[in-house]
């Protein structure tokens, strides 16, 4: 797709530049010197052949021809016209008697005139020509700038076409051997001027066509266009064919059958037609004004011009209102121009701001020379000064020396005229990018940004797209934009080149071109992709949006809806905006952040609650046994836990049931915080529930292991000890899956660990179950120290671990009271670990349980 | 694809651009035939027919034909020089012409012709008028067209006509000339010498136009321009019949006999003219040398032994001239009888021509001519009422210029006029009648004698005749030619 809008351009450029040459030619020709006689006629009226003046020394003035003379006749031919008077000199060289035939009104008179020189080229050609360049230029500046928009295609060739008209169609005959060239040019241009006007009108100022959405919409549309313009040279291949058939000669009004001026009519009304509906669905009233006005220009232009110019000569058999028909058509051009220059309809202010500048500039400098040489000449009439050759040139150097001041002055002036609506522009910007940096609202922003851009720029859309990992996701825009796009990192390193912000046509440009994706790897395949993604729904333009910290994400904008392209200013003043944009993004996006911390950081400290109010603040379990506790989390949450259960049911020695013991479960999931302390909560509840009916620990874990495998692997497992003393045998029944081996404290102040099961899986990591519980026996004042992982793998600043030696060392070295008070040994090892970790925060949830035995198990009915 | 379709678009366009230029550009084909050198000869004889050099134009047509036999306009042309005979081979290849192969204007030209010859006037009339009506602008059949008005005395249509003709091909000569010759005839001398002016311009390299010019000239009295005039045709076609003759009648007008007496010696010796306009010019100067010298018998025997005509026309004179000084000289010499006898053997032989000819295809002229004879004689009978009523009748039917009248010979006609109502008694009409030909040829009404009116001393009058009659002597026929 890219390749095509390059090619068509320059195929356009080519035949422009052809047209130009041909213009050149014309222009050249008509001012190189040719045969003259001296005549100055009238011009009021159009084709009048009486002599208004004789110029001195010429060689009418020498044959005698005066002032008031009708020439009849040139070179023994009769003329009438001024183009006849023209042709029949053109035969003739310079120094050639000439035989003229004159009517002084009471006779005729021949007399014999020498030919001078003379350019044919007169002020009226020279304003045909001059308006036929500058629409060149102005066309060929519109394409340069925007090569890919169909508008500005169409309109260069109209411009081309316009050119033609003016210089080659309109020059007075010379007929040299240039003339069969231009002329027929000429009315080649005339034949498809129409069908380039309607062309136009069809597609500007917004294109009244459906967009092209399938293949066969497009032929569709290659259809019409091919038949509108086909129509006009297939009239015209019609009348001479029919008109050889018949052997009559073609009759021709003004160069053309009438036939195709009649076709020009119908393209003309067709064109004001579509031209009327389209600057109906303009949204802004500067659209509206501007569309109107190119209607009008073109209605009064073209009507004259066809009832003058076509329907009189063809149904009067006259052409003496020809001139009055063509004049009007100038119309056409200068209200183009003014609703392009005033309206912004097109881009093209730069060049005409610039000519006008220094035309007033030349005007008034040149108005001030004359007024000072007369004024001079007036001051110093009769004196030696009036005639000094050296006051002019004093003058002139003074003029030299106001030029410049002169011309800042008038700066101020057409700037205003020109910069109207950018001045409108750049403070309507200024203000959104206050109400952005006052309101740093993410809703805000992103609402300001899509809607209200559009409107300031004359936009048909505009949208943001925010950065999500490695993506780009749509936050606001037209449902027809992808809601997720690609973030290739060449689009970034090529907007990063040109200020954040371009057109995509720069960015597609080709790789020897300065400002395109060069390169041929994936990266800048990719961006290619979405870039002509994006083009193909209408995308014109795309700005980077970053803050000091980071990339945020991509604003991509449409057209403008007068078929205009972006001005560098246009794009300057868009990047200052979504500078403060993305400030105010950032802002908007730390701050929504915060908040979103700020409720979650409430929410933990909900949930620790929660937690802590789970765990069992003075734990009895059985008769005989002293209990002690700690759980403290790493986070806000955690994810280790301390539940009571009830206890397996046992018998004593004597057969009696044990009265109703306890056990503590105390656990440890994997994962911590929010998710840790998920599984936390539903590892209590399952343990809960299921000890509600299962009391032996086996078939307690076989069923709870079973459950929180079901959670998923993805959800964590639980390592878990289980302890439960048992009041009548005086036992200590415990599991342990996946928990260290607990320690048992003897009351001498020995320690040995506790046998370790053969299977200690973590519950929940596997399917099966098959956890054994133990029994040891505890003797009184005896004391069994379960923890969890949290303790030993407590980490010091150097990494070393806390680990089980310096567990049992620091158990050791505890004073005996200390070490024979759960909850003093608990308190003991918990600062031992703080200060082992020299306040550093804790990595992992810590949990601690002490039973201590204190007596034998009493006997049966003691409770 | 794309492509490709914008390509052929641009392929076809161009195409047709190339075509429309060619077709536009290119001439336009109205003659048929198959030899460029046929063409060229059949243009070269339309060329000459507008500059009535009738023998070139033959000429050129002939050679067009025998280049070309299929040729059909240049057969048309060449027939109106040939023969009823070679005509009629002409008109039967004309009637077995495939037309299909012709131009509009060629076919319309063969039914035309056709028409004509089979006598089918109305009919060819109307096939001008249909053909015109669908091509008003071809300026070779609009020509044909006021041809057709003017040789059928349709004046003002012819007039119409021409002036149309020059509006759409302003040099067309042959317009400027006629229309010219008509305003020379209403006595609108300043736009005939406009015109003839225009022609002279047009066609510097033409004889006639100075001939016509040269013509007016002479009717206005500026005898030394219409000498000039007459001497530059001849510098350009010195066998131009109608210069020569209008050469000797300058120079009697001004009474300059010795160059009239050379200039009839040339116009027998280089002149193309037939032997009876050559008559008519050595008959003149026989009759003015006497006329100048006052010998009335002298003019009787002029006329008789340099004027007779065998053919019986006229009283058996060349020329209407001839036929006045005949009656006027016998008059003048008492001979009564005689001036009756050319006055009644003259309406007698407009009775026969009548009779002949029809009275539609006759004109005036010669009850213009019957007119003044019968002025005369009533003069010399001495009924100058009677004749102030012949004169007056004249001086009505007579124009300055056309074939109902020659100019000179209405100004001859005026003198007489006025010297009948001065002998009527009624000065006072005399002095008015001379003021209006003052007002034409101030140097005319100058050799007139102003207090003598008897028939011995009549002002010198101008031989009139020999104004490029091909019908009649006393008509002027063809303008100039």
């Amino acid at each position: 797709m890219s390749k095509r809008r390059i090619e068509l351009p320059r195929l356009l450029l080519a035949f422009g530049i052809l047209a130009f040459v041909l213009a050149g030619l014309s222009i050249v020709d008509l001012f190189l010197p040719r045969p003259y006689d001296g005549v100055v006629l009238e011009t009021d009226t159009p084709n009048d052949l009486t002599v208004r003046e004789v110029v001195s020394g010429s060689g009418a003035a020498r044959a005698g021809v005066r002032p008031g003379d009708r020439i009849v006749g040139i070179d023994r031919a009769i003329v009438r016209s001024t183009a006849q008077a023209a042709t029949l000199l053109g035969r003739r060289s310079i120094g050639d008697e000439v035989a003229y035939l004159l009517d002084d009104g009471e006779s005729r008179r021949e007399v014999s005139v020498e030919l001078g020189r003379r350019q044919l080229g007169g002020l009226t050609y020279v304003f045909a020509g001059l308006l036929g360049v500058s629409f060149f230029l102005v066309g060929s500046f519109v394409l340069l700038r925007a090569p890919g928009r169909r508008a500005s295609r169409v309109f260069f060739v109209v411009c081309t076409l316009f050119m033609l008209f003016l210089i080659c169609r309109l020059r007075p005959a010379s007929y040299s051997w240039v003339d069969t060239l231009v002329l027929s040019t000429g009315t080649g241009a005339l034949l498809f001027l129409p069908a380039s006007f309607l062309h136009f009108f069809l597609i500007f100022p917004r294109p009244i066509l459906p967009p092209l959405r399938s293949h066969g919409s497009r032929q569709s549309r290659w259809a019409l266009l091919a038949t509108i313009y086909l129509v006009p040279p297939l009239v015209l291949a019609g009348a001479i064919f029919r008109h050889h058939r018949s052997g009559e000669p073609l009759p021709l009004v003004s160069g053309a059958p009438a036939a195709n001026w009649w076709v020009l009519a119908l393209y003309m009304l067709l064109g004001l037609v579509a031209l009327a509906a389209n600057s109906r669905t303009v949204v802004t009233p500067r659209e509206r004004r501007g569309a109107l006005l190119v209607f009008f220009g073109s209605l009064f232009g073209l009507v004259p011009f066809l009832v003058l110019a076509v329907a009189f000569p063809e149904r009067l058999h006259t052409e003496a209102f020809l001139y009055f028909g063509v004049l009007p058509l100038t119309l056409v051009p200068l209200t183009f121009a003014y609703a392009i220059v005033r309206f912004q309809l097109m881009d093209v202010r730069v060049l005409l701001q610039k000519s006008l500048l220094y035309t007033l500039t030349t005007a008034v400098i040149t108005a001030v020379y004359a007024l000072g040489i007369a004024s001079f000449d007036g001051l110093f009439r009769g004196t030696r000064l009036a005639g000094s050759a050296y006051s002019p040139l004093l003058l002139a150097l003074a003029i030299v020396l106001l030029f410049e001041p002169l011309r800042q002055r008038i700066q101020g002036p057409v700037d205003r005229f020109f910069h109207a609506e950018r001045y409108r522009l750049q403070q309507a910007l200024v203000d959104l990018g206050e109400a952005f940096a006052a309101h740093p609202d993410l809703g805000t922003v992103v609402r300001e940004l899509v809607d209200e851009l559009p409107r300031l720029m004359g936009l048909d859309f505009a949208a943001l797209y925010l950065v999500r990992g490695d993506r780009l996701e749509r936050a606001a825009g037209p449902a027809t934009l992808p809601i997720a796009l690609a973030d290739p990192p060449a689009l970034g390193r090529a907007l990063e080149l040109q200020s954040g912000i371009a057109r995509l046509e720069r960015l597609l440009a080709p790789d020897d071109e300065p400002g395109g994706l060069g390169g041929g790897d994936a990266d800048v395949r990719d961006a290619r992709e979405l870039l002509e993604r994006l083009a193909e729904v209408g995308v014109e333009g795309i700005a980077t949006l970053a803050s000091p910290r980071r990339r945020l994400g991509l604003v991509v904008l449409s057209a403008k809806t007068g078929q205009v392209s972006f001005e560098p200013e246009e794009l300057e003043l868009l990047a200052g905006l979504l500078h403060q944009v993305a400030i105010a993004l950032e802002t908007s996006l730390l701050l929504e952040e915060r908040t979103r911390q700020a409720e979650l950081e409430r929410e933990l400290e909900i949930a620790a609650s929660i937690q802590r109010s789970l765990l069992p603040r003075a734990v009895e379990l059985a008769p005989g046994w002293e209990v002690a506790v700690e759980c403290r989390p790493a986070r806000h949450v955690g994810g280790d836990f301390l539940v009571r259960l009830p206890g397996p049911e046992s018998h004593g020695p004597d057969g009696h049931d044990d009265p109703d013991t306890g056990a503590l479960a105390y656990g440890d999931v994997s994962g911590k915080s929010v998710s840790g302390a998920l599984v936390m909560m539903a590892a209590y509840e399952i343990l809960s529930s299921l000890a509600m009916t299962a009391r032996d620990p086996e078939r307690l874990m076989t069923l709870a292991n079973r459950r929180l495998h079901r959670l998923g692997e993805r959800r964590g497992f639980v390592a878990l000890g289980y302890l439960a003393p048992l009041a009548c045998s005086g036992e200590l029944v415990y599991l342990l899956a996946g928990q260290p081996a607990p320690l048992l404290v003897h009351a001498d102040g020995s320690l040995e660990e506790l046998p370790l099961p053969d299977h200690r899986l973590p519950l929940g990591a596997m399917g099966m179950g098959g956890h054994r519980s133990l029994r040891v026996t505890v003797e009184p004042g005896d004391l069994v120290l379960g923890y969890s992982d949290g303790l030993i793998e407590a980490q010091r600043s150097d990494g070393e671990f806390f680990g089980t030696e310096r567990l049992m060392d620091t158990v050791r070295d505890l004073p005996e009271d200390v070490r024979r008070c759960p909850r003093e040994l608990v308190r003991a090892i918990r600062g031992a670990v703080e200060r082992f970790g020299a306040g550093r925060d804790p990595y992992d949830d810590l949990t601690l349980v002490a039973l201590k035995k204190t007596e034998n198990p009493p006997r049966s009915g003691a409770y | 694809m794309k492509r490709i379709a914008l390509a052929l678009v641009a392929l076809l366009v161009v195409a047709a651009i190339g075509a429309a230029a060619y077709i536009l550009t290119r001439p336009e084909r109205v003659w048929t035939t198959s030899s460029e050198q046929a063409r060229v000869e059949f243009e070269a004889c339309l060329d000459n027919i507008s500059r009535y050099y009738t023998r070139d134009a033959r000429e050129h047509c002939a050679r067009a034909v025998e280049l070309d036999p299929d040729f059909v306009a240049a057969q048309i042309y060449l027939a109106r020089y040939l023969p009823p005979e070679q005509r009629k081979e002409i008109v039967e290849s004309l009637r077995r012409t495939d037309l299909d192969r012709l131009s509009p204007r060629e076919r319309f030209l063969v039914r035309f012709a056709l028409a004509r010859e089979e006598g089918r006037h109305p009919e060819a009339r109307e096939m001008l008028d249909a053909y015109l009506e669908e091509h008003p602008d071809d300026p070779h059949v609009l020509h044909i067209s006021c041809r057709d008005h003017w040789d059928s005395d349709r004046w003002r249509e012819a007039e119409a006509c021409f002036d149309r003709l020059i509006e759409t091909d302003p040099n067309r000569v042959e317009a400027h000339n006629l229309l010219g010759y008509m305003a020379m005839g209403r006595g609108w001398f300043d736009q005939a010498e406009d015109l003839f002016a225009t022609y002279r311009y047009i066609a510097p390299d033409q004889a006639n136009p100075h001939d016509s010019m040269g013509e007016l000239l002479m009717l206005t009295g500026r005898y030394e321009e219409a000498a000039a005039e007459f001497d530059r045709a001849l510098e350009i076609r010195a066998d131009f019949c109608p210069a020569w003759q209008h050469r000797v009648e300058t120079a009697l007008l001004s009474g300059d006999l010795p160059t009239a007496r050379e200039a009839a010696e040339l116009t027998a010796e280089r002149s193309a003219c037939r032997p009876a306009k050559i008559q008519q010019t050595v008959c003149s100067v026989a009759i003015w040398e006497q006329v100048l010298a006052d010998d009335w018998p002298g003019v009787r025997k002029a006329v008789e032994e340099s004027c007779r005509t065998p053919s019986g026309d006229l009283g058996g004179y060349v020329s209407g001239e001839a036929l006045v000084f005949a009656q006027r000289a016998a008059l003048a010499t008492g001979d009564l009888t005689e001036g009756r006898r050319l006055v009644e053997e003259s309406r007698a032989f407009g009775e026969e021509l009548e009779g002949r000819i029809g009275a539609d295809h006759m004109g005036d002229g010669f009850q213009g001519l019957l007119a003044h004879l019968e002025g005369a004689l009533a003069l010399g009978e001495g009924k100058p009422r009677a004749a102030v009523e012949a004169f007056a009748r004249a001086d009505e039917i007579f124009a300055y210029w056309g074939q109902d009248g020659l100019g000179t010979f209405k100004l001859f006609n005026l003198v007489n006029l006025a010297a009948a109502q001065e002998a009527a008694g009624d000065s006072a009409a005399a002095a008015a009648t001379l003021r209006t030909l003052d007002g034409v040829n101030p140097r005319f009404a100058r050799v007139a004698p102003g207090t003598d009116w008897s028939l011995g001393t009549l002002p010198r009058t101008p031989p009139g005749t020999g104004r490029g009659s091909d019908r009649a002597p006393f008509s002027l026929g063809p303008a100039g030619r």
